[in-house]
């Protein structure tokens, strides 16, 4: 809907050059989010099982990173990145570490939060070594909240990518994504045209990547089905 | 939360403001080259960020000047004028080495030095004129004063003209030129009274002397505007001082750190108020007064935006998702109908809009990971209060997250409206290259946001650690 819309605010206009720019910005922002959360996921997942499963050391470390990464705004931040670093792929490299450093975190707090629920005691009842309790049962559990970070991160990147451009702070030109599209457009249909091509990217990513947190949901058959309160509940019915 | 827990939380956010400030500062010295040429606008643009491996001092300076005059290089009408700038701080180091010159260029330096003699009053304008009056001039010199030139003396006398005026100390320190003028910033210390307003007055007298700095206190001035001026000649010290001291052994390696740019701003921060921003209130003053509004906004939007999640997931759990559906509809409704509010009502609605912005948004966002982490438990997680707690457990990491990306939308938003808030301002500082206003906002909004990721650090220990998703183990063996 918000598409036809959009389309439907050209209309008369010169859509042409307009759809020419959305496309080069939509072609862009693609790239960039690609990298982003490819990045992202992979370093997060990595981190965050080191940190949620590790020794205290490296969670402490862990802690320490993404503490100081998230004391500044990251509008700031990414200023910073694209100031230090030398071209447009490293800014994105440098961002996918930065990402995958929230994602991490998340994971990291998933896994404990699971530990401290289970106990450690359940899944060993049931047979698992601890390791394989790590990589059956709990992992797959605490990875959900990773991938819906994973998915919002095209969101995430949109939102920096306006921010700068609305503060312009960030380079004065050669940049053309659709963050930089929507503040800098020349005409007011361009603009809200490029808002709703982001939206309509972020939703059908967050939708895309969701969809594959589902398929990875647990639990899956190879793994037993926890005690809880409801099977219990549901023994003692049977048993009644 | 232990008093234990408290104190090591607190100490912890200190480190981390000063990691933050180090990143902060080399982020604005990075910025500045990359988007405005260089940091053209900074005074201390010649010292290094963090690690002066070569400080400058005034053996270095005074010795470099020396050698181009004596040997007629073509920068040697340069060094004549750092000669006479580095003036009295120069000569111990000048003097003692004119043995090593040739008879030529010992003349050359004798007459380059003369300036400095008509300002401490020894010689009259066009007097010495010529290399044999001048050479014997300071060897003479040297011979009665080199004892003079001590530190401790130095301190002495301007301690005494700091008690007390008398013509006679005053011919004293003007023999001494710039050599007593660390003595002399020294003694300036603080300005509460009459009294201090008098002493500030007799030594900035001898410091517009021997710079030529029209910075003197006025005969009547109040305490207030001798304060500034006691406050601009500490700056003008932190900028150039170094170029008059003379540095050896621990102080030299002291002065690998302190002659920094980034020790310099934390000099000017020490001395109250966190330094002077570029339209001259202090940078404590400028923050207090734009981050009212955005630091009520940003609780606004944490609050709202996590009660909004945690309605949002609990409308979902109770599979009532036409309830949860109009719930996101009517925040969205509202939001685009306070699209105005801005306009109509100018800083308060701008806030008004950016909460409810804010808080839509990160509602939205914080409901989803909390509803990816409770879908796993929602079977196990109880009811009434527990689940609750489950819900503040599953949403305590993604607050600390949130609110970053918050401010960020935050400031891009003050920006667009035009609202004085702390983080438009802190863009604005961070483009004019404001040292002392850029420190101070990056620094209260650092603190603002690992305040927001500790509490919600407390909330998620506080609540994850309780058994609510699964049975207890003793539940589980019986």
């Amino acid at each position: 809907v918000l598409g036809i819309l959009s389309l439907l605010a050209i209309a008369g206009q010169n859509a042409g050059p307009l759809l020419g720019a959305q496309a080069i910005a939509l072609r862009a922002t693609l790239i960039g989010a690609a990298i982003v959360s490819t990045l992202a996921l992979g370093v997060g997942v990595l981190l965050g099982v080191v940190g949620g499963g590790g020794p205290r050391l490296l969670d402490a470390l862990l802690r320490l990173v993404v503490e100081l990464s998230g004391a500044l705004p990251s509008l700031l931040t990414a200023v910073f990145l694209l100031s230090v670093t030398p071209g447009w792929f490293s800014t994105l490299f440098a961002l996918g570490l930065l990402r995958g450093l929230d994602i991490a975190w998340l994971l990291r707090s998933e896994l404990i939060r699971i530990e401290r629920a289970e106990r450690g005691g359940i899944a060993r009842n049931l047979g698992h070594t601890p390791l394989a309790s790590f990589f059956r049962r709990r992992l797959p559990r605490a990875v959900q909240p990773a991938l819906i970070g994973t998915s919002l991160t095209c969101a995430w990147l949109l939102t920096l990518d306006s921010a700068v451009s609305v503060a312009a702070l960030g380079p004065r030109q050669g940049l053309s994504t659709l963050g930089a599209l929507a503040v800098n457009a020349s005409s007011a249909p361009q603009a809200v045209f490029a808002v709703m091509t982001g939206i309509v990217v972020s939703a059908a990513l967050y939708v895309l990547i969701r969809a594959l947190a589902r398929t990875q949901s647990p639990p899956n058959s190879s793994v037993s089905p926890p005690v809880t309160q409801r099977s219990l509940r549901s023994a003692e019915a049977s048993q009644e | 939360v232990t008093l234990r827990d408290a104190l090591r939380r607190s100490l912890w956010i200190a480190f981390a403001l000063v990691i933050v400030s180090i990143i902060a500062f080399w982020g604005l010295v990075r910025y500045g080259e990359r988007y405005r040429g260089t940091s053209e606008a900074t005074p201390l643009r010649h010292l290094p960020v963090f690690v002066n491996a070569e400080p400058r001092n005034a053996r270095d300076l005074a010795l470099a000047a020396m050698r181009s005059v004596a040997q007629d290089r073509p920068d040697a009408s340069a060094a004549k004028a750092q000669l006479v700038r580095l003036g009295g701080a120069a000569l111990p180091h000048v003097l003692p080495a004119f043995d090593t010159l040739d008879s030529t260029g010992r003349g050359r330096v004798a007459l380059a030095l003369m300036p400095i003699a008509e300002r401490m009053g020894l010689a009259g304008r066009g007097e010495l004129t010529s290399a044999e009056a001048a050479v014997p001039f300071w060897t003479r010199f040297w011979q009665d004063r080199a004892i003079d030139y001590r530190p401790q003396v130095v301190r002495r006398v301007v301690s005494r003209i700091a008690e007390r005026s008398f013509a006679l100390r005053r011919e004293d320190i003007q023999h001494l030129d710039t050599y007593a003028m660390s003595a002399v910033i020294a003694e300036l210390g603080s300005v509460e009274t009459s009294e201090d307003v008098a002493r500030v007055r007799r030594l900035t007298g001898i410091l517009e002397h021997v710079t030529g700095l029209p910075w003197r206190a006025e005969r009547g001035a109040s305490p207030e505007s001798t304060r500034k001026l006691v406050e601009r000649w500490h700056t003008f010290w932190d900028e150039q001082g170094a170029d008059f001291s003379t540095l050896d052994g621990p102080r030299r390696v002291t002065a690998m750190v302190t002659e920094t740019r980034y020790a310099k701003w934390l000099s000017a921060a020490g001395r109250g108020g966190l330094g002077r921003t570029h339209d001259g209130r202090t940078a404590f003053e400028h923050v207090r007064e734009h981050s009212r509004g955005t630091l009520a906004a940003v609780l606004a939007i944490l609050v709202l935006g996590t009660t909004l999640s945690l309605i949002w997931t609990r409308l979902e759990e109770l599979d009532t998702l036409h309830r949860s559906t109009r719930l996101a509809l009517s925040a969205v409704g509202i939001t685009f109908a306070s699209l105005p509010l801005p306009a109509l009502y100018g800083v308060r609605g701008g806030y008004a809009f950016i909460v409810l912005a804010g808080a839509l948004s990160g509602g939205a966002l914080i409901s989803r990971y909390v509803r990816a982490t409770h879908r796993l438990a929602d079977d196990n997680a109880g009811t009434g209060r527990l689940r609750l707690r489950t819900l503040l457990a599953a949403s305590g990491p993604t607050i600390g997250l949130h609110a970053s990306l918050a401010i960020s939308g935050l400031i891009a938003l003050e920006i667009a409206f035009g609202l004085p808030g702390l983080g438009a301002s802190a863009v604005a500082a961070l483009r004019a290259h404001d040292v002392n206003a850029w420190m101070a906002e990056a620094l209260s909004i650092a603190l603002s946001l690992l305040l927001v990721r500790h509490i919600s650090d407390v909330v998620f220990a506080a609540t994850s650690g309780t058994p609510r998703v699964f049975l207890d183990e003793d539940q589980a063996a019986s």
